[in-house]
């Protein structure tokens, strides 16, 4: 383009939005940009992740018998046993699915911290605390020393349905896991286990904690 | 008279390019219904079976906190719907129409298989609880009561939630359902 044709195309612009079909164009191409930056706004949010999975913790997987780092303490899964009633306090608590007793070894790293999170995760995303209905030894009434191990047992009430397919989560933050780490273990649970401890007609102790320092 | 219909216009196309994203959707508006004891109310994020009300008097593990007081104790069945295990069972039932309740809230929730306070209820485990309100003496023996069985959306805080809907909690209390629920005496 030179530049003596500049000006007349800016004029034959002029002329094309002084007439009435120009200005109901204008009035068109304007709607239509913001229908389509609207369009474009919505289908941006809808398919951009939001807060709840930016924000997803970071797990860290192991196996029975491996060490996960959780960001302020390691776990340590050294067992799993069933029952179809526990007791604690000469009073035995029975359930409509089954007890899931989770035997691990906690070691703070180098402040004393609690575990204030602890939960089983079934295979469908669904997440089971850990019981209220006892006193759980190693959940947030104990405070691990760095450096000092300890051993104990966490107890669950599970469906009997999802019990084959169970990962223990364990992680410092009771209420708010946004962004923590959080270590996780798969169970192995068979399903004939699950019958055994369902027929199991006495109840279960579960184990406090102790210190292996 | 342009105007007028040049107004009218617009709010027509805002109305339209509105609906292109969800304003017309349909609002949930529906009145609570009243239902017969021992009915399913199905929702979120728990399901609740009325099932009966009872008087109890105060005994050894369920003392009142005033001496003559007594116990109206509404028993339901509650399967969690959610995803994880609720602690905010005290949010599930509420009563109205009843004089003398020492509180809004249940002061205790039992857990009819053992009797001990109910902390979380799991998902898929319906369980047979007992939500138990302190009456004062003075106040009248109910026959009845008529029990508010309320359900919850999951939606982002306006407040403290972000603008892509994350960070999303159980909001919004809404009665679901009213039972009109018979009170039997059981005090010895």
């Amino acid at each position: 383009m030179t530049l003596d044709e500049a000006p007349v195309r800016n004029h034959r612009r002029a002329l094309l939005a002084d007439t009435p079909w120009g200005r109901r164009l204008k009035a068109a191409a304007t709607a239509a940009a913001i229908i389509a930056t609207l369009a474009v706004g919505s289908a941006i949010t809808s398919h951009t992740p939001d807060d709840d999975a930016m924000q997803q913790p970071f797990i860290r997987t192991g196996a029975i018998g491996s060490t996960v780092d959780s960001r302020t303490f390691d776990v340590k899964l050294l067992g799993v046993r069933g029952a179809a009633q526990i007791t604690q306090d000469d009073t035995v608590h029975d359930t409509s699915g089954v007890w899931i007793l989770v035997r691990v070894r906690l070691t703070a790293f180098r402040n004393p911290t609690t575990v204030g999170y602890g939960v089983l995760r079934d295979e469908h995303g669904r997440t089971y605390r850990a019981t209220a209905r006892i006193d759980q030894f190693l959940l947030s009434a104990r405070t691990l020393e760095p450096g000092i191990p300890v051993t104990g047992e966490l107890a669950f009430e599970v469906p009997v349905s999802v019990a084959t397919g169970l990962s223990i989560r364990l992680g410092a933050n009771e209420l708010d896991q946004r962004m923590d780490a959080l270590a996780q273990i798969r169970l192995p649970v068979t399903a004939a286990q699950v019958r055994q401890w369902r027929a199991e007609k006495t109840a279960a102790t579960v184990a406090t904690a102790e210190a292996n320092g | 008279l342009p105007l007028q219909w040049l107004a009218g216009a617009i709010a027509v196309a805002g109305l339209a390019v509105s609906a292109c994203f969800g304003g017309m959707a349909k609002a949930h508006t529906s009145a609570p219904a009243t239902i017969a004891v021992g009915t399913l109310i199905k929702g979120l994020p728990w399901s609740v079976t009325v099932d009966d009300g009872r008087i109890l008097q105060s005994q050894t593990g369920l003392e009142t906190e005033k001496t003559g007081d007594r116990w109206l104790v509404v028993i339901a069945t509650i399967d969690v719907t959610a995803v994880d295990s609720r602690s905010d069972v005290s949010d599930i039932l509420r009563l109205h129409g009843v004089q003398g309740l020492l509180a809004v809230k249940p002061q205790r929730i039992l857990l009819s298989r053992d009797g001990t306070d109910v902390g979380y209820l799991n998902p898929g485990m319906p369980e047979r609880v007992g939500f138990c309100w302190e009456q004062s003496a003075s106040a009248p023996v109910p026959k009845s009561v008529d029990v508010d069985v309320y359900n919850e959306t999951l939606r982002a805080n306006n407040l403290s939630g972000s603008v892509s809907g994350g960070n999303k909690e159980w909001l919004d209390p809404t009665v679901r359902a009213t039972i009109h629920t018979p009170v039997q005496d059981k005090r010895a």
